[in-house]
């Protein structure tokens, strides 16, 4: 239940969120015990942050959440993530988190985007750390997706430098997630614009000491589960894409604490395919997916 | 000493899918026995549970309040094994009574179906029940390591009054009938090692299981974890 990563990353855990079937069923039946020793289980699996959502319940039940909240910080000293985009919701998160039962680790609001800033008006009254999402950019007033590398970096450096410079947060509280698309349909190079400014951010070094996160699930979504060799094609594709970003800087993952993440060695089909597929474009993409799982 | 009765599960079941893939036929039977429990309140789901300090020295031979439990399996690699959790959980006795008229009706199709869901009900309950037990010894600052049921390799099927001595299974409606039989049927005792700085165990339960290599419930377990 416990396996050590072999990368240098820390996990944030996601499993309590009624995103899966497991625990839809504890947020349906309001089972406090069963979030609880879910929390345990991911804090005994080493995750570092716990990842709290409870759905669009956060909205209409704010009391519910806020015993979700005390309910989890009673049996687990890892801090919390709130991952609510809106201002009330974060405000109530952060009023019932209590730093002292973790061990005086500030809470992570998840998160802020260029054009969702109005989530830092709560700091100052309250103490957090951020997870900025670098997807998308604020021009001339409207949120705009990014996808190419340059965009993508610009606007975390923006983002990160706003954050230390007008609200004198320590870069160390800042979490820059670089969303990492399914490859399935990456026609647009996504993902190699996410790994391209995942370098960038790295070998920035105004930037240097923040982090940079984001989940894997998407990744090999909808991919057959067998590698053209045999292996787990979702899990050596979440492996291939650290191996080319865990030297660079990508240092967090929201995960499963229990997934267990290792290198792939340079010869492996998977991580092989991975770097044919991020020098591919259009169709060319879509052959080079084809190639994970056709011999 | 925590107990619950009247512990709604059926909702928790129905949503859930089937820990197996069921042909057409029998996933429409799983969903006529789930209207008969509905309509018919056979589930009276249940828990108790203690948890018991051990007497010192702890040795293989565990003993606690009383009562002796040889369960050397339960000794940590290392750590400090402080008290048993002991737990019993039941779907209660109208769910067997009606499967038994259902056969005596020769209705055989929905008396098996109803059967499984109180096999699923079971699972639900006795979860439930570990959850309540892990969070509770993690309020009190402990660990938990290990699970065994009577009748496992490692704690033998004799230990079984005991166990619902320990944990107040009376409190439930839940005893045992001659030949370590629970009553009612679709019960389930649990005892797990209780301490302070417990390491995971290195064995399970099912370890010795002859059906292991082949169990689907195993099987989707362990696809479900790695989501």
């Amino acid at each position: 239940m416990n396996p050590a990563q072999d990368f240098a990353i820390k996990i944030i855990g996601e499993r309590i969120n009624p995103g899966f079937k497991s625990t839809r069923a504890l947020f349906d039946n309001q089972d406090l015990a069963g979030i609880q020793a879910l929390a345990i289980k991911q804090a005994e699996a080493g995750a570092r942050y716990q990842n709290v959502n409870i759905g669009a319940q956060a909205l209409t039940d704010p009391q519910w959440m806020a015993r979700v909240i005390e309910a989890i910080q009673e049996v687990v000293t890892t801090p919390l993530s709130f991952d609510f985009p809106s201002k009330a919701v974060q405000e109530i998160c952060l009023s019932c988190y209590d730093p002292a039962k973790a061990n005086g680790e500030l809470p992570i609001v998840n998160s802020i985007t260029e054009h969702r800033w109005d989530l830092m008006e709560l700091y100052g009254r309250f103490k957090f750390k951020v997870i900025m999402m670098a997807s998308e950019r604020v021009e001339n007033g409207k949120a705009l997706g990014n996808k190419t590398a340059e965009q993508i970096y610009s606007t975390a450096r923006r983002a990160a430098l706003r954050l230390k410079n007008d609200y004198g947060m320590p870069l160390d509280d800042i979490f820059i997630d670089m969303s990492v698309s399914a490859i399935i349909a990456d026609t647009e190079g996504l993902n190699r614009s996410t790994v391209e400014a995942i370098q960038a951010i790295g070998a920035d070094p105004e930037l240097k000491g923040v982090h940079m996160m984001g989940g894997l699930s998407n990744i090999g979504q909808q991919l057959p589960p067998k590698a053209a060799d045999g292996s787990d094609l979702k899990h050596c594709l979440e492996n291939a894409f650290l191996t080319l970003t865990v030297p660079h800087g990508f240092d967090y993952v929201l995960g499963t604490p229990w997934r267990g993440y290792a290198p792939l060695p340079e010869d492996h089909h998977v991580l092989k395919t991975y770097r044919n597929f991020l020098e591919q474009s259009g169709s060319n993409a879509l052959r080079a997916v084809r190639k994970f799982y056709k011999a | 000493m925590p107990s619950k009765r009247d512990l709604d599960l059926l909702h928790v079941v129905a949503k859930a899918p089937p820990p197996v893939r069921l042909s057409s036929v029998r996933d429409r039977m799983r969903g006529e026995a789930l209207d008969l429990m509905r309509v018919e309140k056979l589930a009276d789901a249940a828990y108790s549970y203690r948890i018991v300090e051990l007497d010192t020295p702890v040795t293989e031979t565990l003993r606690l309040t009383g009562e002796i439990l040889h369960a050397p399996w339960l000794l940590p690699a290392s750590g400090q094994l402080t008290a048993l959790a002991c737990a019993v959980c039941t779907v209660g006795p109208r769910l067997e009574a009606r499967v038994s008229e259902l056969f005596g009706q020769k209705r055989a199709s929905l008396a098996l179906a109803l059967d499984g869901l109180g096999n699923e009900l079971l699972f639900a309950a006795s979860r439930q029940v570990q959850d309540r037990v892990l969070a509770d010894v993690r309020r009190r600052k402990l660990t938990m390591c290990g699970e065994l049921r009577p009748g496992d390799p490692g704690l033998g099927l004799d230990a079984h009054a005991a166990v619902l001595r320990l944990a107040q299974a009376d409190a439930i409606a839940v005893s045992l009938r001659g030949g370590h039989t629970l009553m009612p049927l679709k019960s389930a005792s649990i005892v797990m090692g209780v301490g302070i700085d417990l390491p995971a165990a290195s064995w399970s339960r099912c370890d010795h299981c002859p059906s292991r290599a082949k169990c689907r419930i195993v099987e989707r377990a362990e696809a479900e974890t790695a989501l």
